[in-house]
């Protein structure tokens, strides 16, 4: 009879039971497998809404190294001589076009152009230009695909970050991540399909907030998981001292046993869905550690990405995680690495932030490489905006502080079906606007949907009667650079 | 039953009567002029067809399984054949008449009609033959019938539902060019499938909007209304580009407003394929691969390559009860047949549970078994999935001595053995495995393996990745943890690095560790006095480490009681003064309320002690953030009082000031006092003012900020 | 058999070459009477109004079939033809275009992703043939009481909400589940009262008081405790999105919880509900208007500010106004004007017009755009409310305000001069175009001519008897409190493309009584409470399952995992950690570490949390700090809002991560540590604490199945820590709240496993 009833509660009901109850199990344990079944009955779902991906998917899983704070495009990929030729004379009013500025130049009555305190080469077959703050990114120019033309709307780092990870200025709308978790669920069952790794450099920080990563009106099993820099990776996930797993194995069979009584008194389905939510939660527990274990790593791995990325919490160890959980499964990992935003004092900032990131960047790309999935995971380097072509402040060769830009600046893509070795886009010889295939935040986004096999106008979500997209009702796909 | 054969015999004489008048119209076809109630009946055509089909299917029915109905069945036959016949004809008739209406195109019904009208005449024989028993003939004819039933059937389905619609569910996606770009030809594959899903709903046999057709290229260079739709001798003003770049607002945009539109790439495919002069049956690896057509031609083929599988999916029940928590098995692709499957949890791993696949060994196409561990005896098992192009073994500790097994794989493309310990002889059969368009054996040590492994499978993509090339990288710098920076008698210190088989070396006496001055560590250090101490690690087969310093105070002596001249500004009071001995260092933020700061005024202090002191020094621990501008104080004094003596001015101090941004840096001033009976201190440190030229506040006042005094 | 192949065979070529769609038999088990509301409007609303709808900048061919005139008259862009022709399907172009297999001529097109089900199309071709009638909204109709409808058993119903709701079961051939167990009753009363489970005094006390009004007294007991008003904060700070931090990137602190403490004093006191709104819109406005009254207002400043230096001040003051008119309409309205701040709303009467119109309401503060970075940042912002120790020694009293400083507090004032507001174009703030003055939808409820244009005037229009929504929106509040769903699931959206009512008639009803009564909450919640609908068992069983798998009709009383908040006050309370003080500054309780840290941009006062220690770690969830960036792990993995901007529904999903917080947090096993101390102290027997212990966190005796597992899980951790010490030891010391014991004994440790197990017990956080 209570067998019966299970089965019952599970099967016939699944719809609501795993809408409801535990879109949990849904999205994380059957993923994509079950879709259709998860995306009927549910408040936002939308009927409409097909089995995922839409078509057959370049890469499988996103990798993003966000560069919190705006990075210059000066001082990294778009070599402007002229600035340098220039230095000191005003920014043409025709170049400008009165654009709007932030509070914090707006006073300033003079713009005086200001070059890359850093020469530059070009590298690989692309011949693309690549600052020497940068020099193990130069090494693997041929793998990756620079966008010179990113746009964006947003002038202070708040909105811009906020509109970069859900398309939207304001409000708590999902993640990107949370979106791919809700249309692709997790590939392993026993990791978060979107998990969040933070550090800092030197340089001036401006924060990350957990609206980066929310689940927006999505369920909040789509919310990314923030990792810390602690030994228990994950919030709660390590049993205290004093328990080991056949310990907390005898507490969840106990547990299973009263619980399941209980269901005989009330026969609701949830109860079971919570017994198999804490099966899950027992298997991550030692999923996770398994995973995140670097101590596990070869030698030549330690060199590649530089000895840091065996201190928690630093850039390059977050690279080194990042790889080895989404080489799990883990359908979205976001790194945010802080101090980009030199306001003055620019080219020490850089070489420092540059150290914090050049190395572990490229070393991510070379690793994914030799395993053989780089193909298959999408790596984004790039910040929030750009950065004005002329100085903040005072000037001085040495020393200068560049203000926020969204007109024009840079970031480079690698793997999942994005060209290798190209450089796309073209900025005027200012370095403020762009004069050759643009391409917006929210075109970056739909690529990226696209990438991983998915429409972007149709991975939608019914909240309080609207209909919402990762790219509101704008995007194009930028095709010229996928493979 | 004379009132049968009555029937009969009305029915058999009309079915000579239409016989008749449909060979008149056939003949007259062109010049037929209907009144319009005939036009009706012409309009009933899709309705009567349906008698005489069941009908004719139900007379050879009897006619060949007599025994079918039992009694009389010849009786029965009769009835049926005739009036099968009769509606035979009726329908043939009603479809002239339809066929007259304009709209339709002679060469689209032209099959359908003498289909049907065989299936009336041969109808007519078969019975004829029937009732004159020679049967044989009849059974021929009777067959013939009936497939020519079914011919006409799909050919006036096709008519209305445009073409090929019997078989079109078993065709896949038109959109889809199913052929490899190779083999692509620009018009069929690239052009066509865009006109078939936008144009010819509305330009095709049937529904010829603009009197123009866009099914069949001979239509299309005939063009409709406006002039050809594709003009050889003028290609710009072909009609469809003309058209179709029309903005939509304008009524002659095509497709219509509303309609289902090109979208930017198709117009650009058109567009390119008609100015690079059109070509019909040129193939598109024939084209100047610059060209713009090509480029996008390309991007459709990627964007839409979806692999045809010779084998079946497996049902989903099966693929579901294969996935589990720590196997996740999955198309590769929506509705493709083939499968990837993924192992996770190396500690759930067991080895067996692979043969579970077997119920879907055709469908197989990507194993995953990173960070598994294999046996090599396993590798067998995977050789029986003959479809495998992707296989992962990555980390999988595998040495590869029966690599071998797997080379009949003939599909595989991608073969991954990074981070194993792979022998010679794995490397030896890798030779073996031309068809491999990847190969990913990336180990520590390998290099002339693979250089030669590379010579022999030229064709393969061989990824040694990143090889120790034995260049020395720098470690990173040691750990230093303790608990606070100034203690009043004793400090512990530990060194710490993530690389447990570093060597530590530090000093206590400010000077550079290296191999000859230094101290190994091997457990916390234990301090006293103010020391700066600085760290580096050190390991063979790495560079020393850059150094890690902290610098630590003691503070033995505190005040009775102290008072501040001014007060320090609004924003950077902290606890008051209090801040200033509460053993709390602070860092280089200066918000964080450990800190005091002083611009308008400067920071002076009295300090008075109840019982006199002995007093060696005193130190100022002060912030240098000139980004902020926070300066090195212009002036420093120190006045002290003794038991006996007054107020004295002990000491003058004019810090170097900087000369230009620097990183924000922790300073200390420190003045030596040596004097036993000391029973109250003053200090001023004094604000820079105005800001040096360099500076971009320069001529501002400057700040000074303080955060501990130490006394020993 | 052979005859049965051929004779299939022949179907199949005629339908082969048959030309006619088959239109496919649809069975529609819903009544004889279509209602233009409930059928058809859901549909046209989701998948026709996006182009033919309100927005008139976009009707395609002219065309829009919101309003019965335009969908009636002749089609613009087809002559002769009409969308609509009542009782006459085939001369309706509408039909002929949603049944078109012509993807050319098919509506909704292909492209636009949308479709209409074969139901759909079955409903609108119903309607039309019965006349296609057009109804207003009924949202947007005062409520008027409906006569109780006629139901079967005359027995069962306690109150008239019953007899809405067996109306309904019985519709469907359900019947209503029996009384639940005395012990169920009273703790679900008291979690749905006061977020905390009763103690076994209060049940057993409850259990043997056999006589009639038992239930009524508890009930009117349970009320009027101070804690009341603890347990409906929570709601209400959800709805007027109060945060301690002002959010974006520097994310520093500031003191708005006095409005917090106002919230619970002002249930507490159970102030009329249009009072409430009124002092929180207008208290400032009010005739010689107290303190009390202007701190009210804080509701309008609890939205994020920033302090990023460079923000340009008009941009984000605009940002400023365009939350509170959001948070008015959604938390008070019950309609979502969002989308009309770019342009007219798509499914909504609601003009880009209204909108801006509404938004002028509020768009009349001396609230500053931009008061400086970070290092100016001080704990409230212009307009601000300075509190003395006097005030709250006289007026304020319900102020928890230990230290002798000041208090500043955000509220709302108003310009002597009119700031013009004008329509934005696309919402953007640098955008302006036709000035507009304040005023309110004209579809929902005109502006009576009588009021003021200003906040006081939106807020006598808001609380008006014959306004058709706040009620509604309201009550449908207090039915989710309870029920966990709203008679409008979509509590937040009354509009078009919400949820209809379950229970239209019962939200009438409801709504109606309400404001007849003078907005009495309590009241509400009583009568609500009083209803054998409510105080059914929520034992689930097939026929459930079958006919109504959502309990959408309430067959049954619903079983619901605790919000957030309360799960940790179950914890506190159980174990006797709990710290009842009521009100106050927010509270810092254990943390997983480095979260802060790891966010913050180094600056501002929350760049490192500093947890509190002592009492502070044991406060009820509600004063749980929230900083925006970087709100409490718990309450978010538990569906708790973020706080961001306004919310009235909250998920409550059942996921891994909520299990790892009861097994591994430290605070759980902290209480289950002391509440061991405790038992094992006052116990000898281990069968006897355990059922203390059950009693207290399950809120009912163990059965004797239970007590076996759990005692013979005691036995195993028992034998297991006798052999191993450390391991207790290990385990016992978590929390801050000092060990009794100089020795920890394996006995006090296997309890505080049990007890630990009974937390993780599906049961334990659920109201059942």
């Amino acid at each position: 009879m209570e067998k019966e009833q299970s089965e019952y509660g599970l099967n016939e009901n699944r719809r609501k039971f795993l809408s409801k109850v535990s879109l949990g199990i849904g999205s994380l344990a059957l993923g994509s497998l079950l879709i259709p079944d998860l995306f009927k009955g549910k408040s936002g779902e939308d009927a409409l809404m097909e089995a995922l991906p839409h078509f057959a998917p370049k890469a499988k899983r996103v990798i993003y190294l966000f560069q919190n704070g705006a990075p210059s495009q000066l001082e990294t990929f778009d070599y402007k001589p002229l600035l340098n030729q220039q230095v000191g004379q005003e920014l043409p009013d025709s170049i400008r076009a009165g654009q709007r500025l932030t509070g914090m130049t707006a006073g300033q009555s003079s713009f005086p152009l200001v070059g890359s305190f850093f020469k530059f080469n070009q590298y690989g077959e692309s011949r693309a230009w690549i600052s020497e703050a940068f020099p193990y990114t130069s090494k693997v120019v041929d793998d990756i695909c620079i966008i010179k033309s990113m746009h964006t709307e947003a002038i202070n780092h708040d909105p811009a970050l906020t509109f970069f990870q859900t398309g939207a200025q304001v409000g708590n709308r999902p993640s990107m991540g949370a979106w791919l978790s809700y249309g692709l669920g997790s590939e392993n069952s026993n990791l978060p399909s979107f998990c969040v790794l933070l550090s800092r450099g030197k340089g001036n920080g401006q924060g990350v907030y957990s609206k980066l990563w929310t689940n927006g009106f999505l369920d909040s099993v789509h919310q990314g998981v923030q990792f810390s820099a602690s030994e228990d990776p994950v919030l709660y996930l390590k049993d205290p001292k004093g328990m080991n797993r056949e310990d907390r194995r005898r507490m969840l069979d106990k547990l299973a046993e009263l619980n399941n009584l209980n269901y005989e008194t009330f026969g609701d389905p949830e109860i079971q869905a919570k017994v198999q939510q804490y099966e899950m939660a027992f298997r991550m527990q030692t999923a996770v550690p398994e995973v995140t274990d670097i101590k596990s790593e070869p030698d030549s791995i330690i060199k590649m990405y530089g000895p840091d990325c065996l201190i928690p919490g630093t850039y390059a160890a977050n690279c080194l995680l990042a790889r080895k959980l989404s080489e799990n499964g883990v359908r979205f990992v976001q790194l945010y690495h802080q101090g980009w935003d030199a306001h003055d004092n620019l080219p020490n900032q850089m070489v420092g932030q540059a150290k914090d990131v050049d190395q572990a960047s490229a070393a991510l790309i070379t690793d994914l490489k030799q395993r053989g999935l780089l193909d298959e995971t999408l790596v984004i380097w790039g910040g929030e905006f750009g950065r004005t072509n002329y100085c903040q402040g005072k000037i001085q060769v040495d020393n200068y502080g560049r203000d926020h830009h969204p007109r024009a600046f840079s970031i480079w893509m690698a793997g999942g079906g994005v060209k290798s070795g190209m450089v796309y886009g073209e900025t005027d010889e200012f370095g403020y606007n762009i004069v050759e295939n643009p391409v917006h935040v929210h075109d970056f986004q739909a690529t990226i949907l696209h990438l991983m096999g998915i429409d972007h106008e149709r991975l939608t979500y019914k909240h309080l009667g609207r209909r919402y997209r990762l790219t509101d009702v704008h995007g194009k796909v930028v095709k010229d650079i996928l493979v | 039953m004379p009132k049968n054969q009555k029937i009969f015999a009305i029915l058999e004489n009309s079915l000579i009567a239409i016989n008749g008048l449909i060979l008149i119209l056939v003949i007259g076809q062109d010049h037929i002029q209907l009144p319009s109630f005939l036009e009706v009946v012409g309009r009933m055509h899709p309705l009567l067809l349906h008698f005489p089909i069941v009908m004719l299917f139900l007379a050879a029915l009897l006619f060949w399984f007599p025994d079918a109905l039992g009694v009389n069945s010849k009786n029965a036959m009769k009835w049926l054949l005739l009036s099968a016949l009769f509606f035979t004809g009726i329908t043939v008739l009603a479809g002239l008449f339809l066929s007259v209406e304009d709209g339709y195109v002679k060469e689209d019904f032209e099959n359908h009609q003498w289909t049907g009208l065989l299936v009336f005449w041969l109808g007519t024989l078969w019975y004829w033959f029937w009732a004159k028993e020679k049967l044989s003939i009849a059974k021929g004819l009777s067959l013939v019938v009936l497939a020519l039933v079914l011919a006409t059937g799909h050919l006036g389905a096709s008519l209305t539902h445009g073409e090929d619609f019997l078989f079109a569910p078993l065709k896949s996606d038109r959109a889809l060019p199913q052929v490899s770009f190779e083999e692509a030809l620009a018009f069929d594959h690239v052009i066509k499938p865009i006109l078939d899903q936008k144009c010819i709903s509305c330009h095709k046999a049937g529904k010829v909007k603009g009197e123009l057709r866009m099914d069949e290229v001979q239509y299309i260079l005939k063009g409709g209304e406006t002039g050809p739709a594709i003009d050889m001798q003028d290609l710009e003003n072909s009609q469809i580009l003309i058209h179709i770049l029309y903005p939509l607002e304008d009524e002659f945009h095509m497709p219509p407003k509303g309609k289902p539109q090109l979208s930017e790439t198709e117009l650009a495919l058109i567009q390119s394929w008609i100015l690079d002069s059109a070509h019909f049956e040129k193939k598109l690896t024939a084209y100047n691969l610059e060209s713009e057509f090509i480029a996008l031609a390309k991007e459709k083929f990627a964007s839409q390559e979806s692999k045809t599988y010779s084998f079946e999916a497996a049902s989903t029940k099966t693929i579901a009860g294969l996935n589990n928590d720590y196997r996740k098995v999955m198309a590769t692709y929506p509705d493709s047949p083939g499968l990837r499957v993924t192992f996770f949890g190396k500690n759930q791993f067991d080895p067996s549970t692979i043969d579970d696949l077997k119920k879907v060994k055709d469908q197989v196409v990507e194993l995953n078994f990173q960070n598994m561990p294999l046996k090599d005896g396993d590798l067998q098992k995977i050789a029986n999935y003959p479809n495998l192009e992707v296989l992962n073994l990555n980390f999988t500790g595998i040495e590869g001595n029966n690599l071998g097994e797997l080379k009949n794989l003939k599909n595989l493309t991608h073969l991954s053995l990074s981070g194993n310990p792979l022998s010679e002889a794995a490397f030896e059969s890798l030779k073996d495995f031309s068809q491999l368009k990847n190969l990913y054996v990336w180990t520590n040590k390998n290099t002339d393996a693979i250089a030669s492994l590379k010579s022999q499978l030229p064709d393969t993509n061989i990824e040694g990745g990143f090889q120790d090339d034995g260049t020395l990288y720098q470690l990173n710098a040691p750990q230093i943890e303790f608990e606070k920076s100034i203690f009043t008698d004793k400090a512990e210190v530990t060194l710490k690095h993530p690389i447990g088989s570093v060597k530590i070396f530090y000093t206590l006496d400010n000077t550079m560790p290296d191999s000859s001055n230094h101290q190994l560590y091997s457990g916390p250090i234990s301090l006293d006095k103010n020391t700066t101490l600085r760290a580096r690690a050190f390991a063979d087969g790495w560079l020393g480490s850059t150094e890690k310093q902290a610098v630590f105070f003691r503070s033995k002596i505190q005040p009775d009681s102290y008072k501040l001249t001014f007060p320090p500004s609004e924003s950077y009071k902290g606890k008051g003064a209090l801040t200033l001995f509460d053993l709390d260092k602070g860092d280089d933020d200066f918000f964080t309320g450990k800190w005091l700061g002083f611009q308008d005024t400067p920071f002076e202090i009295q300090m008075d002690f109840k019982s006199p002191q002995r007093i060696q020094n005193i130190a100022f621990s002060t912030l240098a953030a000139e980004g902020s501008y926070i300066f090195p104080p212009s002036k420093v004094e120190v006045w002290i009082k003794t038991q006996n003596t007054d107020w004295k001015l002990l000491d003058t101090q004019n810090p170097e000031q900087p000369t230009g941004n620097r990183d924000r840096i922790l300073q200390m001033y420190e003045t030596n006092i040596n004097q036993s009976d000391v029973t109250a201190i003053k200090a001023k440190l004094t604000p820079v003012y105005p800001l040096p030229k360099w500076h971009p506040g320069a001529g501002n006042k400057g700040w000074v900020f303080i955060d501990e005094i130490l006394i020993n | 058999m052979k005859l049965a192949c051929f004779l299939s065979f022949c179907l199949i070529t005629v339908v082969l070459s048959c030309n006619q769609k088959e239109s496919k038999q649809l069975n529609l088990e819903i009544g004889e009477q279509i209602s233009y509301n409930f059928h058809i409007r859901p549909i046209l609303s989701d998948k026709c109004f996006a182009c033919h709808g309100p927005d008139a900048n976009k009707q395609e061919a002219g065309l829009r079939l919101d309003v019965e005139e335009a969908a009636y008259s002749a089609l613009k862009e087809s002559p002769g033809k009409f969308a609509i022709i009542p009782n006459d399907v085939n001369g309706s172009e509408l039909y002929h275009r949603i049944v078109n297999t012509d993807p050319n001529e098919l509506m909704p097109p292909p492209e636009s992703n949308l479709s209409l089900t074969e139901e759909e199309i079955g409903l609108i071709k119903k309607w039309i043939e019965q006349g296609a009638k057009y109804e207003p909204h009924w949202a947007f109709v005062s409520p008027k009481k409906a006569t109780l409808p006629k139901i079967k058993d005359e027995e069962w119903p306690r109150n008239e909400i019953d007899y809405f709701t067996l109306a309904k079961m019985n519709k469907l051939g359900l019947i209503p589940n029996d009384k639940a167990e005395k012990h169920e009753l009273l703790k679900r009363v008291s979690l749905d009262l006061t977020g905390l489970p009763p103690t076994p005094e209060m049940i057993s006390a409850f259990e043997k008081d056999n006589s009639p009004e038992a239930y009524e007294k508890a009930l009117d007991k349970i009320i009027n405790l101070p804690t009341f008003g603890e347990k409906m904060a929570v709601l209400w700070m959800d709805i007027s999105r109060y945060s301690d931090s002002y959010g974006y990137q520097d994310d520093n602190i500031r003191t708005q919880w006095p409005y917090r403490d106002w919230v619970i004093h002002a249930f507490n006191k159970n102030i009329p509900y249009d009072q409430f709104i009124t002092w929180q819109l207008a208290g400032d406005m009010l005739p010689n208007a107290t303190k009390e009254q202007i701190l009210a207002t804080a509701f309008n400043r609890n939205h994020k500010y920033t302090e990023e230096g460079g923000v340009i001040p008009e941009e984000y003051r605009v940002e400023y106004v365009l939350d509170k008119s959001n948070t008015f309409s959604k938390g008070i309205l019950g309609i979502t004007m969002e989308c009309a701040q770019c342009h007219d709303h798509k499914y909504d009467p609601i003009s880009q017009k209204n909108f801006y119109e509404m938004f002028a309401f509020f768009n009349n503060t001396p609230e500053k755009g931009y008061e400086g970075d970070v290092s100016q940042s001080k704990p409230a912002k212009t307009p601000i409310l300075w509190i003395e120790r006097e005030d709250i020694n006289e007026l304020l009293s319900f102020i928890n305000h230990q230290d002798t400083s000041k208090l500043m507090v955000s509220v709302m004032d108003e310009l002597d001069t009119l700031r013009t507001t004008y329509i934005l174009n696309r919402g953007l703030y640098d955008a302006r175009t036709t000035p507009v003055s304040p005023n309110t939808p004209e579809n929902i409820f005109p502006f009576p001519d009588n009021l003021p244009k200003n906040r006081l005037g939106l807020s006598q229009w808001t609380v008006d008897k014959n306004n058709p929504l706040t009620a509604r929106v309201f009550v449908n509040l207090m039915w989710q409190e309870i029920f966990g769903v709203g008679i409008v699931k979509s509590t937040g959206d009354f509009g078009m493309q919400g949820d209809l009512p379950s229970h239209p008639e019962l939200l009438d009803w409801l709504a109606v009584d309400f404001m007849e009564n003078d907005w009495d909450v309590k009241r509400l919640l009583k009568k609500i409470m009083t209803s054998a609908t409510y105080m059914q068992s929520s034992k689930v069983t097939k026929k459930h399952l079958n006919t109504d798998p959502d309990n959408v009709y309430l067959a049954r009383s619903p079983r619901l995992r605790l919000p957030a908040e309360n799960i940790r006050d179950l914890v506190l309370a159980s174990s006797g950690l709990l710290v009842p003080e009521i009100g106050g500054p927010s509270v810092k309780p254990y943390q997983p570490e480095g979260l802060w840290e790891a966010a913050t941009s180094g600056r501002g006062e929350l760049k490192t949390y500093k947890q509190d220690q002592g009492e502070k770690l044991y406060r009820r969830g509600l004063y749980t700090f929230i900083k925006l960036t970087s709100p409490p792990p718990m309450p978010i993995i538990f569906d708790g809002s973020n706080r961001d901007q306004c919310e009235v529904n909250r998920g409550r999903t059942n996921t891994p991560l909520q299990a790892l917080v009861m097994m591994n947090d430290p605070l759980v096993m902290e209480a289950s540590r002391v509440l061991a101390s405790q038992l094992t102290e006052k116990e000898s027997e281990p069968e006897t604490a355990i059922e203390e212990a059950f009693k207290r966190i399950l809120c009912r005796a163990p059965n004797s199945k239970e007590l076996d597992i759990l005692s013979g899980y005691f036995e195993e951790e028992l034998s297991r820590f006798s052999k191993d010490q450390s391991s207790a030891d290990d385990l016992f010391k978590v929390g801050e709240y000092p060990i009794k014991e100089e020795k920890i004994t394996p006995n006090t440790a296997a309890m505080m496993q049990v007890i630990l197990a009974m937390y993780n017990l599906e049961e334990a956080i659920t109201k059942i």
